[in-house]
């Protein structure tokens, strides 16, 4: 204990500048925007007390909804393609006796490296109604299968979740495929010489010893829906008719079109307890601890 | 002797030292009336903005040497920008303003008044009669300076597409409905709509209530109307009948500006929606090929064309333009340059683009005009009635409402009674 008094100091010479940092850039922006969230502002007047009506608005507000789906939709496809499809993809990368795998696997993060507005703009033009490639390819082959991807719901917000899940997927597998790595080939060998597929050992012996990675990388997909923007912004501003918002780009919509930043403020809340709800849930989910 | 000497130099000394303070006084006063230098926001994409905003530039630097402007490009971001240098305190001297930005800024006091000189530049005696109104807000003093003529919006079509697919050219709604379902069962794109920005959709939809209601949108901004007026459901019925024909092409909610011109003036699309600005550009890319569209909006029942012909949607004259900042630290020459630079910058546009003048003194163009654009600027002079394109809607929660219901008729799953049922909720 004395060990500890004669050292506090010591601690808080080295922790001080991070706990700065992390108060002005993350702690005192999140307390402003809930202060803010009681009030009725746009942004240049004196704001007015306005109880819990921006809270309540949130609720009555059918863009609400349709952004919480969209939410959800991007999450899930996020969780398939890259949690899911990664885990897939690891597993394979890992086996020697995939051809070409290290192209592969330096392949899949090509696209993490690229700015999101890049990438979006790329599928934009592939999945555009009128010129986009994929109708070209569909004309080009003679069949009538032409389709307004982006101009039309649900295609529309499908696309746009596909688009962030291919960008962001190597990003994912490296994480994966990392964990995957680490686990003692020896205990994969002993499940094989029992006759076990190599599914069957990677599904009882690989998922569990790498649940703590893949747990972080399910709080990553899940969140990255909620926060969505940038894509949808990029490829469909939002529409057709608001059909691709999410619960940023209605934050966007009442501090910027509509200036009500109390009312953004409040959205900006209700996407904190959903991030951090989500985060204590699956961490309550997979506190078991496996040892072998 | 020694004190003598002693005493002139201690004299030469203060001497020196008073005239050195003096000179001193004296630079600084000449570096207070030296070059000044103003930040200005102000748009500066293409030629419509570039050369009139090149033409003031040069007419400020003959008339006040002194001054330089430094320029910070507006950009098409619904004045985020504009409202975030408020809030942070860092507005340019000289800005664009919107009735809407002018309201609020009025509020927050980030807006200076012009009426002296406006009155010393005499711009009342010079505006054109049809163009007072925008020269004052609401309050009757002025706060902006505008800096353009009157522009309606119109519908332009392609002569040789309606030849070459035998398509009369239309002169009432009934028409433009079938003309739509030809075009379209052809694979023609009827109308060439940039849909990914709001205002063209909410135009069409202006242009379909002023048929039957001059003023239009503006009059349910102003609280004049209701949405639930029997003009603004008739015209909510005929956009959901005009979308039904096939009205929009595959993927004009992700189709900008520029790509939705290239549809037209290729000979992709047969019809195309914009203010009256464009028909430089379009005169130019096509020649004789374009013309406008009879009656501008071909828009009315049959037998009704007549009784609203130069009923105009667009053309607003609510007050807009050049503002200066009232927290400028050079607050009266920037009030100054703004009147100068608002003047000679809408003088800019008539002379190098060939717009409608806004001011008497404004001089001949130097465009060569086209067939289309000598049509719209002789015919300006006809208007009876103009309303407004969305961005004179100072409520932003009613141009929020009518765009979005717009956008959500567009797509074909919403329909005209929803429309008017979810507007008039939410506009109350």
């Amino acid at each position: 204990m004395n060990k500890y008094f004669r050292n506090w100091k010591v601690a808080l010479v080295f922790t001080l500048p991070a706990l700065l940092v992390y108060t002005l850039m993350v702690f005192y922006p999140i307390l402003n925007s809930f202060t803010k969230s009681f009030y009725f502002w746009n942004g240049l007047n004196t704001p007015r007390f306005a109880g819990l009506a921006n809270y309540a608005r949130i609720f009555t507000d059918p863009v609400f909804t349709t952004s919480l789906r969209n939410c959800l939709i991007f999450s899930l496809i996020l969780v398939l393609v890259q949690v899911c499809g990664g885990t897939l993809l690891s597993f394979m990368l890992v086996d020697k006796r995939t051809k070409g795998r290290i192209f592969f696997r330096k392949m899949t993060f090509v696209p993490v490296v690229l700015s999101t507005v890049v990438a979006s703009q790329l599928w934009k033009s592939i999945l555009h109604g009128q010129y986009g490639l994929l109708n070209k390819l569909f004309e080009a082959a003679g069949w009538a299968f032409r389709q307004d991807w982006l101009g039309q719901d649900p295609s529309a917000i499908i696309a746009v979740s596909l688009n962030n899940a291919w960008q962001f997927l190597g990003l994912q597998l490296l994480i994966i495929y990392s964990a995957v790595r680490s686990v003692p080939e020896h205990y994969l060998e002993a499940a094989r010489m029992e006759g076990a597929s190599d599914l069957y050992v990677h599904w009882k012996i690989t998922v569990p010893l790498i649940k703590e990675t893949l747990k972080v990388c399910l709080i990553i997909a899940v969140t990255s829906g909620f926060k969505a923007f940038e894509n949808m912004y990029v490829m469909t501003g939002g529409g057709p008719a608001k059909a691709t918002y999410s619960l940023t780009m209605m934050i966007f919509d009442a501090m910027f079109r509509l200036f009500k930043y109390g009312y953004g403020s409040a959205i900006a809340m209700i996407i904190l307890i959903l991030c951090l709800g989500t985060t204590v849930i699956l961490n309550n989910i997979a506190k078991e601890r496996v040892e072998y | 002797m020694r004190k003598g000497a002693r005493t002139l130099s201690v004299l030469l000394l203060a001497a020196a030292f008073t005239t050195g303070i003096h000179a001193g006084g004296q630079q600084d006063a000449a570096a207070s009336e030296g070059p000044v230098t103003l930040k200005i926001y102000a748009q500066y994409s293409d030629d419509s903005e570039k050369l009139p905003y090149d033409y003031a530039e040069q007419a400020l630097a003959m008339e006040m040497p002194d001054v330089k402007l430094e320029l910070d490009i507006r950009g098409q971001d619904d004045d985020m920008r504009l409202r975030t240098y408020a809030a942070a305190g860092n507005l340019p001297d000289i800005y664009q303003a919107n009735t809407t930005i002018i309201g609020q800024f009025i509020e927050s006091g980030d807006i200076a008044l012009l009426d002296d000189y406006v009155a010393e530049a005499g711009l009342t005696e010079l505006v054109t009669e049809a163009a007072i109104p925008s020269l004052f807000h609401e309050d009757g003093h002025t706060y902006a300076i505008p800096t353009s003529g009157k522009y309606a919006s119109a519908m332009y079509y392609n002569k040789d597409l309606f030849a070459q697919y035998g398509v009369k050219v239309p002169e009432n709604f009934e028409e433009m409905e079938a003309a739509i379902k030809v075009f379209a069962e052809n694979d023609v794109i009827p109308l060439a709509i940039f849909a990914k920005e709001n205002w063209p959709g909410v135009q069409l939809y202006d242009m379909l209530v002023t048929r039957q209601q001059p003023g239009g949108l503006l009059k349910i901004d102003s609280g004049a109307n209701s949405i639930t007026e029997e003009a603004y459901k008739d015209a909510a019925v005929k956009l959901e009948r005009l979308v039904d024909a096939g009205l929009m092409a595959r993927g004009a909610f992700n189709t900008s500006y520029d790509e939705a011109l290239a549809l037209f003036t290729e000979g992709q699309a047969a019809m195309f929606l914009n203010g009256m600005w464009c028909v430089k550009d379009l005169g130019e890319r096509m020649s004789d090929s374009v013309d406008i569209l009879p009656y501008y909006y071909p828009l009315a029942d049959a037998g009704q064309e007549g009784q609203s012909e130069w009923h105009m949607s667009g053309g607003s004259v609510k007050h807009d333009g050049l503002s200066a900042n009232s927290g400028s630290s050079h607050q009266e020459l920037a009030s100054r340059v703004t009147v100068f630079f608002a003047h000679k910058y809408a003088e800019g546009k008539t002379v190098k683009m060939g717009f409608p003048p806004l001011f008497t003194d404004t001089p001949e163009t130097e465009v060569s005009l086209t067939p289309i654009h000598l049509r719209a600027l002789q015919e300006a002079v006809n208007y009876k009635s103009t309303s407004g394109f969305p961005w004179h809607i100072a409520t932003p929660e009613t141009r929020t409402a009518i765009e979005d219901g717009v956008a959500r008729m567009l797509t074909g799953d919403y329909s005209a009674d929803e429309f008017i049922r979810d507007l008039d909720k939410l506009i109350d």
